[in-house]
């Protein structure tokens, strides 16, 4: 499907993700729609890892950590999974794709 | 919903019974063709570059291309094809069985037919009541669910991670409210140093929320297109360098092509087969950290086919004459 002709490229909203954005955790629980002490919990069983800033002392999100979240919320709302399930759920998933990674590149594509 | 049939052997040119080498020969050779850079009509060779990558992508890989060669056999010439049984993509359905939603992509480097079948993306996060999770603070806030989030892939080429790129993407989904489909067209920056992998979040392009709740978020997965020269891993480039014998053992210096232009690289003498000569700051921007990777060159030492009758002579008064002995434990 390729866009439509008619419509003038100059007039679509343009979005410009900044990818070093980090969010504060008052700005995830709004972005990912996860209350903030449920991201302490995640944090404190490993599930979630915010980007630290040594300067603020606090914990901050990413782009990355919100869809974290957002896979988390997902797994455990839909497919009832407890936080063990889910930690294992989501170390395969990037096990899966780290290796994934290395064979695409050591097919040489 | 039917879905155009793409015919991947012939957007790359190959047999149906091609060799994965014979496969990899093809790309690499109509990608040097094409490749947005060298052809002329920039616009149609990007087209054209984009199709092979995504030919590319699914006969590249044994596994994806056995179940292309599955989807084949039920084919029939220029028709649209309703896919066989079993095959739901990465169609949404919910428990109880009914497909629920559609959407497409456009402008995401890859076709209906590849989101269809090999897509990677799929939908997470609708909202439904929680359950088999029991602590009473875990409530979601109270009021209507937000729209589900949607997941794509994106291909991208070495060239827009050294510049970064805008892309235009088209979104067409059903409105969950009217049953409609609808057509969002939008444009994505690429910024400069994006990783295979990396995470654009594109706010509110998700699904529509029930009841007038916001629409979710759609995030889109980087995936960089193969390269007809470099192999990327992280922000570090690698370079298959074909060598003759001599030059691996004797030193030699040769041009090799980087992303902005050709280098010299000087090869020491007695470099090995496999061996990685790094050519410092000339790999992709890192983004975040600055600065850049680093380019590899991986020696890959080729024999010759045919020998002529000197050259023959030459081997065999080398066999006579060396004491090397590679099976001889140092």
């Amino acid at each position: 499907m390729n866009l439509s002709n008619d419509v003038p490229l100059d007039t679509i909203q343009l979005f410009e993700p900044d990818p070093n954005a980090v969010y504060t955790i008052e700005a995830a629980e709004h972005l990912a729609r996860v209350p903030r002490r449920l991201i302490a919990v995640y944090y404190k069983h490993g599930l979630v890892s915010p980007v630290v800033d040594p300067d603020c002392g606090g914990f901050y999100f990413n782009d990355e950590g919100i869809r974290a979240l957002r896979r988390i919320e997902y797994l455990r709302t839909t497919s009832g999974l407890n936080l063990g399930g889910i930690k294992m759920i989501l170390d395969l998933m990037n096990e899966v794709e780290r290796l994934r990674t290395d064979l695409r590149f050591l097919r040489g594509y | 919903m039917p879905v155009e049939f793409k015919d991947y052997y012939a957007t790359l040119g190959v047999a149906r019974d091609a060799s994965d080498e014979d496969i990899k020969k093809a790309f690499r050779k109509l990608a040097r063709q094409y490749h947005p850079d060298v052809a002329k009509d920039k616009k149609a060779a990007e087209e054209k570059f984009k199709e092979i990558n995504e030919a590319y992508e699914v006969l590249g890989d044994p596994q994806r291309r056995k179940k292309y060669d599955q989807l084949g056999a039920r084919w029939k010439e220029g028709a649209d094809f309703e896919p066989p049984p079993g095959w739901q993509g990465r169609a949404g359905r919910s428990p109880g069985g009914a497909q629920t939603y559609e959407f497409h992509f456009g402008g995401t480097g890859f076709s209906d037919f590849f989101e269809r079948f090999f897509g990677r993306g799929g939908r997470f996060g609708f909202p439904v009541a929680e359950d088999g999770f029991d602590a009473e603070q875990f409530r979601q806030p109270p009021g209507p669910a937000r729209g589900s989030d949607i997941e794509g892939d994106i291909l991208v080429t070495l060239d827009e991670v050294m510049n970064g790129s805008v892309r235009a993407i088209s979104l067409q989904r059903a409105n969950t409210s009217t049953g409609q489909t609808e057509t969002h067209n939008f444009k994505v920056r690429i910024p400069a140093g994006v990783q295979e992998g990396q995470t654009i979040r594109v706010p509110g392009k998700g699904e529509e929320g029930a009841s007038g709740a916001g629409p979710g978020d759609l995030y889109l997965r980087v995936r960089l297109a193969a390269h007809p020269e470099f192999r990327a891993r992280g922000a570090d480039l690698y370079y298959d360098l074909d060598l003759a014998p001599w030059e691996a053992v004797l030193a030699t210096t040769v041009s090799v092509p980087t992303l902005d232009g050709r280098v010299n690289v000087r090869i020491p003498s007695g470099t090995n087969n496999g061996q990685q000569l790094r050519v410092r700051g000339r790999g992709l921007p890192k983004g975040l950290q600055g600065g850049r990777g680093d380019l590899y060159v991986v020696v890959n030492v080729q024999l010759p086919h045919q020998l002529n009758d000197e050259e023959r002579t030459l081997w065999e008064k080398l066999s006579r004459v060396s004491r090397f002995n590679p099976r001889q434990p140092t």
